[in-house]
C-alpha cells in the first residue's frame, strides 16, 4: 500500500508513523500524484485554509487519516473531496500504553474506522473510538492543563520547573504541563485552544497571552521552563 | 488529614501532640493511627516498632500543654471563620511555634488576618496521604516572616517532604493546575451523555498518556465531594471564571450519595469498600 502525509505539524509524529509503517511493508512517498492508498494529514489550521484538497487530486479513493487538533474530522471531511476519512489524535511520547484515539465523521461508515484501526494496529497501536472534537479527548485536556499552567505561570504561582515538579509530586502526572507544552509544540496547543474557542464560542478555552507571547516569540518550551530559577 | 500528618512526624522522631476537640473523632481517629501503624509493622514498613512511634503521640480534647511546642499544624474544616479564630488563639496558646496551615482552598494571609503578629503563620499544604505523597506546597502570607518560611522548609526536609515555593494565590500550585483534568474530562462527558462507556474510554485515553489514573477513577478515590469543593473554591476565588466551573454531573452525583469509593459508588462501582 502507498502511504504519504501532507502537513507540517507534529514532525516527531509524522515520522514515527511513516517509519514504522515502511517496517510494516508500506511503500512511503512524498509528493502528491503517486496515487497514495492512504493519506496522513498533519496539516495545520493554515496550511489547510490553504487548500491541501488540491494535493489529494487524483487520490479520491485513499483512505485519509487527519489528526484531530486543529479541528474535528467532520469539519475536515466537508472541505475535502475525500469519500474515506478518519480523524485520529495519538499524543507523543509513544509507548507501550499509548492509545490512538480515532473519530468517524458524523455519518460515516464503520467500516473506514475499522480500515484506520487495522493500519495503527500494524504498528503495534492500541486504538478507541471516541466522539468528534476539537483535540478529541487527550490532545484536549492536555491543553487545557498547559493553558492552566500558563495562568498560574504569569501570575507568579511559581516558576515553571516548580509548577511541572508540583503536578507531577503532588497529583502524580506523568509530565508536568510544562513539559507537555514542549513535546505538543505551543503552535498546536494555541491551534487547538484556539479552535476550542471557535467551536464552543466560550471564554474557558481562551489561550493565555503569556501561551500567545511565548508562540510569536519563538522561544523554545525548554528555554523558557529555565526562566525564574 | 491531621492523623496521617501526625503520624508522619511520629515516624520521623518528633513527638507529637494531636488536639481534636470531638471525643467521638478522636477515639475514631486513635485507633485507625494505632491500627494502621500495627498494619504497617506487619508489612515490615517502619523502620521502628509501631508501639514505640505511636508512644510519641499523645492525644488531647483542647488546647492545653502548647507552650513548649515548636511547630503548630493547623487541619481543621476549610472554614475561614474558624481557622482565624483559632490562629488568634493558637498565637497566645503556642508563643515559641511556627503556625502552619494545611488549607488547601483558603488564603494563608486571610487565615492569619486576625493575628496580632501574622508574620508567623505559614503554608504548609499536604497531599493525601500525608504519609506518602512527597510534596509538600510552603506558601508564604503576606506577611509571613522569612525565617518562618525558612524554617518550614526545613522542616518538610526534616519530614523527607519536598518543598515547594507558592505564591498564597487559589489553589496554590496543584488544585488550581489540576482542575482541567476533571473539568474537561467531565465537560467531554456533559456533551455526549453515554456515561457508562465515555467514562471508561476517558480514563483509559488518560491513562494511555501516561497519568496513572484516569480522572474518573481518580475522582472516585479522592471522594466526588473533596473534589467538587476544590473546585467550587477555584471557581469563587476566581468570581466564576468559566474555565473552572463546576459540572453539574458532579454536582448531581454528591447531591444523590454517589460520593465514590467511599460510598461504594461513584462514577463506577465499588464492592467492598461501601461503609
Amino acid at each position: 500500500m502507498i502511504v504519504r502525509s501532507i502537513g507540517s505539524s507534529m514532525p516527531k509524529l509524522q515520522f514515527f508513523l511513516l517509519e514504522g509503517l515502511e517496517h510494516a511493508g508500506f511503500e512511503v512517498k512524498s509528493r502528491p500524484g503517486n496515487r497514495a492508498e492512504l493519506i496522513f494529514d498533519f496539516c495545520t489550521r493554515a496550511e489547510w485554509l490553504g487548500a491541501p484538497g488540491l494535493e489529494l487530486r487524483g487520490e479520491g479513493e485513499a483512505l485519509i487519516l487527519s489528526l484531530c487538533h486543529r479541528s474535528g474530522v467532520t469539519e475536515t471531511a466537508r472541505n475535502l473531496t475525500a469519500n474515506r476519512i478518519v480523524g485520529f489524535s495519538l499524543v507523543p511520547p509513544i509507548g507501550r500504553n499509548s492509545i490512538v484515539e480515532l473519530a468517524r465523521p458524523l455519518g460515516s461508515k464503520v467500516e473506514t474506522l475499522e480500515e484506520a484501526k487495522g493500519i495503527f494496529e500494524q504498528l503495534g497501536l492500541h486504538t478507541v473510538e471516541v466522539p468528534d472534537g476539537p483535540g478529541l479527548i487527550g490532545a484536549r485536556i492536555l491543553a487545557c492543563l498547559v493553558n492552566e499552567a500558563m495562568s498560574a505561570l504569569a501570575q507568579g504561582v511559581a516558576d515553571a520547573l516548580t509548577i511541572d515538579q508540583a503536578m507531577k509530586l503532588g497529583t502524580n502526572y506523568p509530565q508536568g504541563p510544562l513539559a507537555w507544552a514542549e513535546e505538543l509544540g505551543l503552535e498546536a496547543v494555541l491551534g487547538l485552544l484556539e479552535a476550542l474557542q471557535v467551536e464552543y464560542g466560550e471564554e474557558r478555552y481562551r489561550p493565555h497571552p503569556l501561551l500567545k507571547q511565548l508562540s510569536r516569540s519563538g522561544i523554545s518550551p525548554a528555554e523558557f521552563r529555565t526562566w525564574g530559577r | 488529614m491531621g492523623s496521617g500528618i501526625a503520624q508522619l512526624a511520629a515516624q520521623k522522631g518528633y513527638s507529637v501532640q494531636i488536639c481534636e476537640s470531638l471525643s467521638e473523632v478522636l477515639e475514631r481517629s486513635a485507633k485507625r493511627l494505632q491500627d494502621g501503624l500495627v498494619a504497617l509493622a506487619a508489612k515490615g514498613k517502619l523502620e521502628e516498632g509501631a508501639e514505640t512511634i505511636s508512644s510519641r503521640i499523645k492525644w488531647h480534647r483542647d488546647l492545653e500543654g502548647l507552650e513548649e511546642a515548636t511547630v503548630i499544624i493547623e487541619a481543621i474544616p476549610e472554614d475561614l471563620e474558624l481557622k482565624r479564630k483559632l490562629f488568634s488563639e493558637l498565637e497566645q496558646r503556642a508563643p515559641k511555634a511556627i503556625l502552619a496551615t494545611n488549607t488547601s482552598t483558603l488564603s494563608v494571609s486571610a487565615i492569619g488576618s486576625r493575628m496580632s503578629d501574622p508574620t508567623r503563620i505559614v503554608g504548609m499544604h499536604f497531599f493525601n496521604p500525608a504519609t506518602l505523597m512527597p510534596l509538600v506546597e510552603v506558601i508564604a502570607g503576606d506577611q509571613t516572616a522569612q525565617p518562618v518560611l525558612e524554617e518550614t522548609i526545613a522542616l518538610c526536609t526534616s519530614l523527607g517532604k519536598t518543598p515547594v515555593l507558592t505564591r498564597d494565590t487559589p489553589g496554590f500550585i496543584v488544585n488550581r493546575v489540576a482542575r482541567p483534568f476533571y473539568g474537561e474530562a467531565l465537560k467531554i462527558l456533559l456533551e455526549h451523555g453515554q456515561e457508562e462507556v465515555l467514562t471508561e474510554v476517558i480514563d483509559r485515553v488518560m491513562r494511555g498518556l501516561g497519568f496513572r489514573m484516569g480522572p474518573f477513577e481518580l475522582m472516585d478515590l479522592i471522594g466526588l465531594d473533596v473534589n467538587l469543593a476544590a473546585t467550587r473554591s477555584v471557581y469563587e476565588a476566581f468570581f466564576g471564571d468559566a474555565k473552572y466551573r463546576p459540572s453539574p454531573i458532579q454536582q448531581h452525583l454528591v447531591a444523590s450519595g454517589r460520593l465514590g469509593r467511599k460510598s461504594g459508588h461513584g462514577f463506577y462501582r465499588y464492592e467492598s469498600e461501601a461503609q
